[in-house]
């Protein structure tokens, strides 16, 4: 049973950033504060993904929304806003993690600042586990899955958004989704098994 | 690990119409008998499947309560320098274009307005009226200067006709007489 809200779909939200984005186009700077709410989370995380930092996700978030305050009609006259603004982020991300590499330590996820539903406290840990193997994935291949899962991207439309084919897209998702199925499955069921032990 | 005999059949692991579409598309890029991703074990803890732990995960992280505040800060600052530079520049265009103003208006008063000689065109007439009439260059140049400053004084009569004072109705006998080489050639009464 799915007992998860499915997000707006990806036509949906794209159609709200298209909307943002022609009113930041006519209104001017002040409206920038409508994209930001729009989509500061989902770019926050995608960012996340990329960086494996959080502190440099916002970073790059707040590079990319500054430049597109500067240039609105840049993000208006595109004809995908919010693939457009998914590669800036992926850019600007790029940048910071050259300019500023980090040693992160695997499997470290500190940096994160999460909520979690009442509802959903079960499954924090899951949640955890989830966030610190996407890290040890190779950055091709997680910015992939978070774009088919979290974004909800078609291949074609996650193609056009890294510049690859979507034959590539599809083949890093599959094996992403592979490797995410063993770590999790050791790191989950772990602690289950250990607890019925100790029953 | 991957086994396409293990493909699921999407009308049983996948009922969401989502789910459809992603069968859909992965047969489009692969075809029925292809090597498929690996998903027919993905139901890993708890009889959840992966995306959805990975779906989940996905709200699980949210932006910093100081990110919305530092983007429109920044924006904020970025227009101020921006209005700044727009004033820096604009004064310097405004200020530029009054100096080629000027520069072009100058020229072009010096072009209409009638000029004297230049002290380069006095000194070569005092050379040439020196080695005409043999007399020394400094005083050629002196009977120059007088020349032209009579016929300055004449131009100037000529354009603006002078008030009737009682200095120019004096007879030309009493008028100072201003001693040029015309009348004294040899310059022995200097």
């Amino acid at each position: 049973m799915n007992q998860f809200t499915p997000p707006p779909s990806g036509a949906t939200f794209s159609q709200r950033v298209r909307t943002s984005a022609r009113q930041l186009a006519e209104l001017g700077e002040d409206s920038i504060s409508g994209l930001i709410d729009l989509t500061s989370l989902r770019l926050v995380r995608f960012a996340t993904t990329l960086t494996r930092n959080q502190h440099d996700a916002e970073d790059a978030v707040q590079a990319t929304l500054v430049k597109i305050a500067a240039q609105p009609k840049r993000l208006h006259q595109c004809t995908d806003p919010w693939a457009y603004l998914l590669r800036m982020v992926r850019n600007e991300s790029m940048l910071i993690m050259r300019r500023r590499p980090r040693w992160n330590l695997i499997g470290d996820v500190c940096d994160l600042l999460t909520r979690c539903r009442v509802d959903e406290l079960e499954r924090e840990e899951s949640y955890r586990e989830i966030w610190r193997a996407m890290r040890k994935l190779p950055t091709q291949q997680s910015e992939v899955v978070v774009l088919k899962i979290w974004e909800e991207m078609t291949f074609a439309e996650i193609a056009g958004v890294l510049d690859i084919s979507p034959s590539t897209a599809a083949s890093r998702y599959r094996y992403a989704i592979a490797k995410l199925n063993c770590q999790l499955r050791e790191n989950l069921s772990q602690p289950h098994e250990d607890l019925q032990q100790h029953v | 690990m991957f086994d396409p005999s293990q493909w699921p059949d999407k009308s049983e692991s996948h009922e969401s119409s989502q789910g459809d579409a992603f069968f859909d598309e992965m047969k489009e890029l692969y075809g029925d008998d292809s090597h498929g991703p690996h998903f027919a074990d993905e139901t890993i803890h708890n009889g959840v499947e992966l995306e959805e732990l990975i779906r989940g995960a996905g709200r699980y992280v949210r932006p910093g309560d100081q990110l919305r505040a530092r983007i429109l800060e920044r924006v904020s600052h970025r227009r101020e320098r921006r209005r700044i530079w727009q004033r820096v520049l604009g004064g310097f265009t405004l200020s530029c274009t009054i100096a080629l103003a000027l520069i072009i208006i100058g020229r072009s008063a010096m072009t209409f307005m009638p000029r004297g000689p230049s002290s380069s065109d006095l000194h070569s007439q005092a050379t040439r009226r020196a080695n005409a009439d043999g007399v020394a260059w400094e005083w050629a140049l002196t009977e120059v200067v007088y020349d032209w400053r009579r016929s300055a004084a004449t131009n100037l009569s000529r354009a603006t006709p002078a008030p009737q004072t009682s200095a120019t109705n004096q007879p030309e006998s009493d008028r100072p007489s201003v001693p040029t080489s015309r009348t004294h050639r040899d310059g022995s009464l200097r």
